[in-house]
């Protein structure tokens, strides 16, 4: 590895800390319409998009870990989910989708909803809580809207560092 | 499309999926290497970043296994039942000590009564003339036509008993035949419930002489003629003064100071000093088919 690889992945993996930090901070509530967004889920995919597939999985890992960590449960389901999405992000824009804003929006669209859905029906509804369905109305759909949201301000953070050390290297 | 499953990146993949659904079986059943990984390295991170903006005590809870959780909460749900348990006890202790507490002071200024106190355990939604039902009877010595009484004063009598309840006619009724007098001019009647007063929570002193002295305001207590009720005891304020629409005669609304349609607790008064004694200056009272007059 390289020094402008060292200093792209020391980059990404500090973005990764800070959202994770950020996200689980209790004095510093993101919250919108009772929803409060997975941060690390749009990053890791934005990081995905400039990164060949097994960077995108080791980002996907982290990311999803840091995810895991910070809810109650048993730990895999975002470092799965995600390693999944960031591998197929990888591959698609490397291979079959221009890589812009737009199309990583319409990605993003599909594979958010998905992955936090599922995260929904595994930790919620499998769960036999009561009122689910009131919850992911009131929470969990506000939360995914506002996680996909977040994706242009990743996209033009991680474009920036993508190009700026393809620039230098 | 041939890369996407067969080059050396789907190998790296299926291979951190696997290790990954190993490390989630492995976190389902056990907090441990999900307790290790949060606490050494998600929770300082965290505790860091809320020190740092001031919000420490707030920081997030380690996450916990669905069994500890699923424990914790039982035993939280136990521990609130007990508490609410001896909660509802520690009310029912502080009510009958404040119910006992006003009938200790009706003993210390009668100290010839014997009282039994009770709690109203039942009212007949038939019973138009608001009695009740105590949690006394003759199991604790109490007898029929035994005065009920609250710290505020007379509210009736003991009409009927069992073993362990007392059936309470009110000051309300037209059955209750009190001698009373008025403490302040010393003039006499007798206590009687009338429906046209009953709604209003009043009863009416009659058989009043044609010329007494009786003002609005006067304080009502029972006179102690007759035996079956003790002197002095409060029973309330003349309210109005008037004629008896058929008779003629004066009467004297009385505002009772205990209302009887929503006492709670009383006391039986089951013996004092006088009971069954009918004193030679008792007035003339009539004989009714409810209570004779005291």
């Amino acid at each position: 590895m390289n020094r402008i690889h060292f200093i792209k992945y020391t980059a990404f993996s500090l973005e990764l800390v800070l959202c994770f930090v950020l996200q689980s901070l209790p004095g510093f509530r993101l919250e919108v319409f009772g929803g409060t967004p997975v941060l690390l889920l749009p990053l890791v995919m934005t990081i995905a998009v400039y990164e060949r597939e097994i960077p995108a999985i080791v980002f996907g890992v982290a990311g999803g870990l840091l995810a895991d960590g910070g809810y109650s449960g048993p730990m895999g389901y975002y470092a799965i989910t995600m390693a999944i999405l960031c591998y197929v992000v990888s591959i698609l824009m490397e291979q079959y989708i221009r890589t812009s804003l737009l199309t990583v929006m319409l990605v993003g669209t599909v594979s958010l909803p998905l992955v936090m859905f599922g995260q929904f029906v595994f930790f919620y509804v499998a769960m036999g809580y009561g009122n689910v369905w009131e919850y992911f109305f009131a929470h969990i759909l506000s939360r995914i809207v506002y996680t996909w949201a977040m994706i242009p301000l990743f996209y033009a953070l991680n474009r920036f560092i993508a190009v700026k050390t393809q620039q230098d290297s | 499309m041939n890369r996407a499953f067969s080059g050396k990146g789907f190998k790296v993949l299926v291979t951190v999926v696997c290790l990954l659904l190993v490390l989630a079986l492995v976190t389902a059943g056990n907090s441990t290497v999900g307790g290790l990984f949060s606490g050494f390295i998600l929770t300082p991170l965290q505790r860091v970043a809320a020190e740092a903006t001031g919000s420490a005590g707030q920081v997030v809870t380690l996450p916990k296994d669905p069994q500890e959780l699923e424990e914790e909460n039982s035993r939280l749900r136990e521990e609130n039942r007990r508490l609410t348990d001896e909660l509802v006890e520690y009310y029912d202790i502080k009510r009958e000590n404040e119910e006992l507490y006003k009938f200790y002071d009706i003993k210390k200024s009668n100290e010839d009564f014997s009282v039994v106190p009770a709690s109203v355990i039942a009212r007949d939604p038939n019973e138009i003339f608001y009695g009740f039902v105590l949690d006394a009877g003759t199991a604790d010595g109490v007898s029929p036509g035994d005065p009920v009484v609250t710290d505020n004063g007379l509210v009736g009598f003991v009409s009927e008993v069992s073993i362990k309840t007392a059936k309470v006619t009110c000051l309300l009724s037209p059955e209750v035949r009190v001698g009373a007098v008025d403490k302040k001019t010393g003039d006499e009647g007798v206590i009687s419930g009338s429906p046209l007063y009953a709604d209003s929570g009043s009863t009416v002193l009659e058989n009043l002489k044609e010329r007494h002295s009786i003002k609005v305001g006067d304080i009502i207590v029972t006179s102690g003629y007759g035996g079956a009720y003790p002197r002095n005891l409060k029973i309330g304020t003349v309210s109005k003064l008037l004629s008896d629409s058929y008779t003629g005669t004066p009467i004297a609304v009385i505002r009772p100071f205990e209302d009887a349609r929503f006492v709670s607790s009383a006391a039986i008064i089951t013996n004092f000093t006088g009971k069954g004694v009918i004193e030679s200056s008792s007035p003339e009272l009539p004989q009714t088919s409810g209570r004779s007059a005291g």
